[in-house]
């Protein structure tokens, strides 16, 4: 009788034991696919790779002079963020100006047809 | 904008992981214990399962409210259709939530709960995998990636599967007879929702997102879809 006892309390024992080791493996398993998986979006996202984003066409603004700098304002990288605020909320607040104009030509256009 | 990622990885493999609890608890209604792991283990499988879909909903709806990009906050997750973010989509992920902290806590109280009333409240568990898979379709921002589709078509597939597999246990009867309709037409309606709603242009406008969202993304190249 003793010796069933003990049988029975050694399988429940070695069931537990084993209801723990899947269990440990599968809470292994969530944490790395979700690591995984916050790394292949962080990967695959448009926009976070991309360092800058396109401007917006600078029709309503004078253009300032080829050689200067790129303003303060500039974007920055998707993934450098970092700091009290998010760059998305950064970039949302105010258009910027490209971070360089393209630069004047000095010789006049030429015509290849049409002229006389 | 980790927490952005973070917040999907969370809430695809919460997905995943409820599936698998729903089909564990599927198996469990029906006896079923397999070579090597017999019922007791599948038992507490399911239990810790639960309890860990718990957990990364958690942190989903931590990491969501904590990223700050979509105005998204702690009321939004337990109160449904109350955020300004997607608000049917974001609802059902509230109402999946809701059900699925009712569930949980029914079962750690089983013991102070009448068996009839813990497995009408467990019966929840049933509507809340549709309940999270429309969220996840509607409000997820990565709902058009085929990969992640192919991954909810596995989830779906695999609950579906285990339903039939269940109500084939069943004896004939209207019941029977309403289940199977019923997971039939679901899947097909939730296939149909994809195709006229995610997969379609402007997803992300009809779906409710803010205009001040959708203005600064159209003023990045390619942002959050």
């Amino acid at each position: 009788m003793r010796r069933s006892e003990h049988s029975a309390a050694a399988r429940r024992d070695e069931l537990l034991g084993r209801t723990r080791a899947i269990s440990l493996a599968v809470v292994g398993t969530a944490a790395a696919a979700s690591l995984g998986l916050g790394t292949v979006f962080a990967h695959e996202t448009p926009g976070h790779a991309s360092t800058v984003a396109p401007a917006p066409p600078p029709a309503a603004t004078p253009s300032p002079p080829a050689a200067t700098p790129s303003p303060p304002a500039a974007p920055r990288s998707a993934g450098s963020s970092s700091g009290a605020t998010p760059h998305h909320t950064s970039q949302q607040k105010r258009l910027t100006t490209p971070p360089q104009q393209p630069a004047p030509t000095p010789a006049a256009p030429q015509v290849s047809s049409g002229g006389s | 904008m980790a927490f952005w990622y973070a917040t999907r990885a969370f809430g695809v493999v919460a997905l995943v992981f409820l599936t698998a609890t729903v089909v564990l608890g599927i198996a469990g209604t029906a006896r079923f214990a397999a070579h090597g792991l017999p019922r007791v283990v599948t038992a507490g499988l399911h239990r810790n399962l639960s309890l860990l879909v718990l957990a990364l909903v958690a942190l989903h709806v931590l990491t969501t409210v904590a990223d700050g990009y979509a105005p998204i906050g702690f009321a939004s997750a337990v109160v449904p259709f109350d955020s300004a973010y997607r608000p049917l989509w974001l609802g059902l992920g509230a109402v999946a939530f809701d059900m699925l902290l009712a569930v949980a806590v029914t079962s750690l109280l089983r013991d102070r709960l009448s068996c009839r009333t813990w497995r009408g409240v467990h019966w929840l568990a049933y509507a809340c995998w549709p309940v999270a898979l429309w969220h996840s379709l509607g409000t997820g921002t990565d709902s058009k990636v085929p990969w992640l589709l192919t991954l909810d078509a596995l989830c779906a597939a695999g609950v579906v599967g285990a339903v039939w597999w269940r109500l084939s246990l069943m004896a004939p009867g209207p019941g029977r007879t309403a289940a199977l309709a019923a997971s039939a037409v679901l899947p097909l309606a939730t296939g149909i929702l994809v195709y006229i709603g995610p997969l379609q242009p402007h997803w992300a406008e009809r779906a409710g997102t803010p205009p001040a969202i959708l203005h600064s993304r159209a003023s990045r190249s390619g942002g959050r879809r």
